[in-house]
């Protein structure tokens, strides 16, 4: 049951010091070295992996054949629920992580992660919200699909906690991704090697930093309407039930305004490698640079506006349809160019057909024809036919198994020999590549025929119609075959761990700074860098006579990384507060019966407590003044002050809510007092946050633990600016707009 | 049960034929584009391919003609295709028409409700409609989220409660068409079928009629005693029967039972064997679905099924 322990024993001799040897457990769980952590999360990977593997293969058996009953209606809802929100949030997301935590401080020549406690934090999640979600199954397991529909995923209709285990899950995971993407951004920003600009970045380094920006704006969208929706099963609230003046729509703008997102947050990391690996194996640098990463910045800024094309059957009227068909294909064309990149790299190369290479070329296909069909999509018109089919079904497994779990067999192909420093079999490997596309052609190409044929997605059964039963014979066919890859992939790592041959640094005579020390690399990762002056230093290093040209200046900027890192954290909280405040907007844009905000909510004390607030963040810069000038005193003068006005803010806000708890005012009353609560509860709680993390560093200052070292202050007062801004945001919404005539 | 399920590429009506045109298009452009990949990386597969140790090509980097080019094709094809959807979209789902619709179709957990406004009569899954007439539609549903979806006939179309969706619904050529929910809706999803058989203009009109009438009478004998066992019992808690009792519409309506293909929603075809297997336990043949086993006597459960097959 424990994946670390037998693989770890395995890499032990390698990775651990003489004296962690004897505690190697320890040093595994205690390890804040981002490739050991790297590690941790592709062993979690594979293990979340066999367990959605096995959930797909039991759907798959269960529709083998027309009218079967192998399992129960309830179990193969619950099945297709785990097996999706496995995949994605326990498979998909940690194997990318998993791979950028290992490489990408290798690739830009850095020591380790800009953060490398908030990084352990960040794995360890991934085994929590895998234990929350899978504790469901002592208690109901969910059975609402990997979107969770309301009302379907509301209490009348899924009574049992399975849901809230969901969300909670959902939640802690969605709290990691946006520290890990935090924590990779800042590293990419801040921790390069001298002469690694940002024109010289390997593609891969380029798409993930597109990709974490991708994490930290999306997924606070999602943890909002996870909140609302936990919040209206256990507090009683209507935000997304429609007989209580809330809207199931709301939740699919809220669920795809992240779900979208969520495409390329995973489909950009398989651009990534796709873009390191095609190029290695045909012995020539990538066909446009520029081109492949500026149209990964064109599908990042694309990808949140066109989320809406999952909702083209839900009414939303000509005028919205057609501005999400047009967003929606416009998004083909940067992805277009990248497929043209690809394939031109190829031409003139001296190709070598390594299994990593056997992916990326399969990818290259099977991405092509789930682009193609996304079109198909993203075109209204025929989305109002394919949607909810088996067409739709093979279309996303197209992108997302054809597409991405390809692109992470190459990945685990072409840096297996680095993390390990063993050699996967070639031989092995090759009978498990053609097992893997042979049965994921034969499991999804058929099921476009079924889509076309009216079969709809998330049947537990069929009737036997003409054609129906051969074709999805023929697809659970294919998924054991996919099985059997799963199984030879297993035994071709097991077997390399202990018998592969010793790769030595640079195995695929590969270019980018990863491969310039020894496999597996030394904790410190690098002895010495070499001079980095073009894209591929190894290249330059191995060839002296015909250097690559020489990409801009040397000279690097790399800006503080607290700073930064806060500057990220603030664009992701804007996001979350960004769509609690559209939430308020939403319902209260026409009168709700019941109280409003007219009604219930009193100016006067409001902003009393508000200009306390804003005063604070004046009293905040002051001391920052007077850090720069290094007064100590007047900085612990002007912190204690800048508490005192927060705290009243609270204590306003208190006395506020308690007003209306005493008029009768309470989270369930409509969907103004929900919306009302949940916008200035989290603004409230992140107050708080703000509030403590000033404490401390006053107590610490007034301890005079800064007198030898720099302060938190900046990056703690941008932090605190932040959330009175917000507050500007909220009383103008919440409180003054209503009352204007 | 068997025969065909019908193709999206066998549309029967306008609005159906007009995605199915867009499609058949949009398949050949993406073919297009398909066989252009695969032919680039197929060809460089084989004249490229390096099977020993050879020195490095050179080092070509891009060209931003070539780049410029497979920019501004896709972006010239999918303007084509935007403009191509725009017209599918207004062929095959122009706007309602103000006043009341001609059919209103409820999802309920897990079949589907048909209520005719306009000839006043209600019908469970199954329903009729005159060849190349025009009918408008509009979805409701009581419970979560169910999806309309006749693929040979039209559009798919989300069935919110309270939101009042429309689809327009129509067949030129007479037939059985298979219907379906398409949007997840709970643990009988899967038996959520609809039948719309499309007949010429006097056949529905008969077919209307009989809707029209309530549940024919019966004066004696194991159908009366059925009938008294329906109203005696907590059937009528759920169904309704015109005529006889019972007003809710939690269950579909039992008026036309016996005229029915199938049962529960599309799971087994409307047998007396598989009636009467229904009565004795509808958990065995639809699990999940709302109705409970009730446990009938066979003698109470025979009499029941004696007078559900006079519902004709």
């Amino acid at each position: 049951m424990n994946p670390s322990s037998s693989s770890s024993a395995a890499l032990t001799p390698a990775t651990l010091s003489t004296e962690e040897r004897a505690h190697w457990q320890l040093a595994w769980v205690a390890t804040v070295d981002h490739k050991r952590i790297g590690i941790l999360y592709l062993l979690f990977t594979l293990f979340f992996f066999a367990v959605g593997g096995l959930e797909a293969l039991f759907i798959r058996l269960q529709l083998a054949v027309p009218n079967n009953m192998l399992v129960s209606p309830d179990t193969f809802n619950a099945l297709f629920t785990m097996h999706g929100t496995t995949m994605i949030f326990l498979v998909a997301m940690p194997a990318v992580f998993g791979f950028a935590n290992y490489f990408i401080p290798l690739m830009i020549g850095a020591r380790d992660m800009a953060f490398p406690r908030l990084n352990a934090f960040g794995v360890w999640l991934i085994p929590f919200g895998g234990a929350l979600l899978h504790f469901s199954l002592f208690t109901g397991v969910p059975k609402v699909g990997w979107f969770g529909y309301a009302p379907l995923s509301e209490s009348p209709y899924s009574s049992s906690l399975g849901v809230d285990y969901w969300i909670i899950a959902l939640l802690v995971l969605g709290i990691g991704s946006v520290a890990t993407g935090i924590n990779l951004i800042a590293t990419i920003f801040c921790l390069r090697a001298p002469g690694m600009t940002l024109q010289r970045l390997p593609l891969f380094v380029w798409i993930m930093l597109i990709a974490a920006f991708l994490v930290i704006l999306a997924l606070p969208v999602l943890n909002a309407g996870l909140v609302m929706l936990l919040m209206d099963r256990q507090l009683g609230t209507h935000f997304f039930m429609a007989g209580g003046g809330g809207s199931p729509v709301l939740w699919q703008h809220l669920f795809w305004s992240f779900g979208h997102p969520e495409v390329y947050i995973l489909a950009l990391p398989a651009f990534g490698i796709i873009s390191e690996v095609i190029p290695v194996f045909s012995r020539k640098p990538i066909f446009g640079y520029e081109f492949v990463a500026v149209s990964g910045v064109a599908i990042g800024f694309l990808s949140f506006g066109v989320w809406a094309h999952h909702m083209f059957t839900i009414g939303m009227g000509r005028a919205a349809d057609l501005f999400f068909v047009i967003a929606s294909m416009l998004i083909a064309v940067p992805t277009g160019v990248k497929v043209f990149n690809w394939s031109t790299t190829m031409v003139r190369g001296r190709i070598r057909m390594t299994v990593p290479m056997m992916y990326a070329v399969a990818f290259l296909i099977q991405f092509t024809i789930g682009g193609l069909s996304g079109v198909t999509h993203g075109s209204a018109a025929l989305d109002w036919q394919t949607k909810n089919s088996y067409f739709l079904v093979a279309h996303f497994h197209y992108v997302i198994v054809g597409g991405v779990l390809f692109a992470l067999l190459a990945a685990l192909h072409y840096w297996f020999p680095k993390i390990s420093g063993r050699m996967l079999s070639e031989r092995l490997g090759r009978w498990t590549f053609w097992c893997m596309t042979l049965g994921f052609n034969a499991t999804f190409l058929i099921q476009h025929m079924l889509g076309f044929a009216g079969m709809p997605r998330r049947v537990y059964t069929y009737p036997d119609f003409e054609n129906w039963g051969w074709m999805n014979f023929l697809s659970t066919a294919g998924a054991c075959l996919m099985g059997v890859a799963a199984v030879l992939l297993l035994v071709n790592i097991l077997r390399s761990l202990s018998r592969g041959m010793p790769a030595g640094p640079n195995p695929w005579r590969a270019w980018t700074l990863e491969w310039a020390t020894p496999s597996p690399p030394p904790a410190h990762n690098f002895e010495a860098l070499p001079p980095i002056h073009s894209r591929r230093p190894l290249w330059d290093l191995a060839n002296p006579d015909r250097p690559d040209p020489v990409v801009g200046p040397d000279a690097i900027s790399t800006p503080d990384r607290a700073k930064t890192s806060l500057w990220i954290l603030i664009a992701s909280e804007a996001a979350f507060f960004g769509a609690l405040l559209l939430v308020f907007v939403y319902f209260n844009i026409r009168p709700q019966p019941g109280p409003s905000s007219k009604t219930s909510l009193h100016l006067v004390p409001t902003l009393i407590f508000s200009v306390c607030l804003f005063a604070s963040s004046f009293t905040l810069w002051r001391a920052e003044v007077a850090e720069r000038c290094g007064r100590h005193r007047g900085v612990a003068r002007w912190l204690g002050l800048t508490v005192l006005l927060g705290a009243i803010f609270i204590v306003g806000q208190g006395f506020e809510y308690w007003g209306l708890y005493r008029s009768g005012v309470t989270v369930g009353t409509n969907v103004f007092a929900a919306s009302f609560f949940l916008l200035t509860g989290f603004h409230g709680f992140h107050v708080t946050a703000g509030l403590i993390a000033l404490g401390i560093v006053l107590g610490l200052g007034l301890a005079g633990d800064y007198r030898n070292r720099p302060s938190p202050l900046v990056a703690v007062g941008l932090y605190w600016h932040f959330v009175d801004i917000v507050w500007v945001f909220v009383l103008s919404i919440a409180y003054l707009l209503p009352r204007l005539p | 049960m068997s025969g065909s399920s019908g193709s999206i590429f066998d549309p029967a009506s306008p609005e159906a034929q007009a995605i199915t045109h867009l499609f058949v298009i949009t398949l050949w452009i993406c073919a297009a584009i398909f066989a252009v990949v695969a032919g680039l990386v197929g060809y460089c597969l084989a004249r490229y391919r390096q099977r020993e140790e050879a020195d490095d090509p050179a080092q070509t980097a891009g060209n931003k003609r070539l780049e410029v080019v497979w920019t501004v094709v896709p972006f010239c094809i999918v303007l084509v295709l935007f403009g191509l959807t725009a017209q599918a979209m207004e062929k095959s789902d122009p706007a309602p028409e103000p006043g009341e619709p001609d059919l209103v179709i409820t999802g309920h957990q897990w079949w589907w409700e048909i209520r005719s406004p306009k000839l006043g009569y209600v019908a469970a899954n199954e329903f009729h409609i005159p060849v190349g007439e025009r009918l408008s539609i509009r979805l409701d549903s009581t419970d979560v989220l169910h999806e309309f979806w006749v693929p040979r006939l039209t559009r798919k179309m989300t069935a919110v409660p309270h939101a009042g969706n429309h689809v327009w619904l129509r067949a030129d050529k007479p037939g059985v068409y298979q219907g379906v929910c398409s949007e997840f809706c709970g643990t009988q999803h899967a038996w959520m079928r609809l039948i719309v058989v499309a007949e010429p203009r006097e056949k529905f009109d008969a077919w209307v009629r009989t809707q029209q009438q309530p549940a024919a009478v019966v004066t004696s004998g194991d159908a009366a005693r059925g009938r008294d066992l329906f109203r005696e019992l907590t059937c009528v808690n759920c169904h309704a029967i015109q005529g006889v009792g019972g007003k809710s519409n939690a269950g579909p309506d039992l008026t036309h039972l016996a005229g029915r293909q199938m049962l529960g929603a599309g799971v087994v075809p409307n047998t007396p064997e598989n009636l009467r297997r229904w009565l004795t336990d509808p958990q065995q043949i639809k699990p999940g679905a709302l109705m409970p086993n009730f446990n009938l006597s066979p003698s109470r459960r025979d009499q029941l099924l004696a007078y559900f097959s006079t519902l004709q």
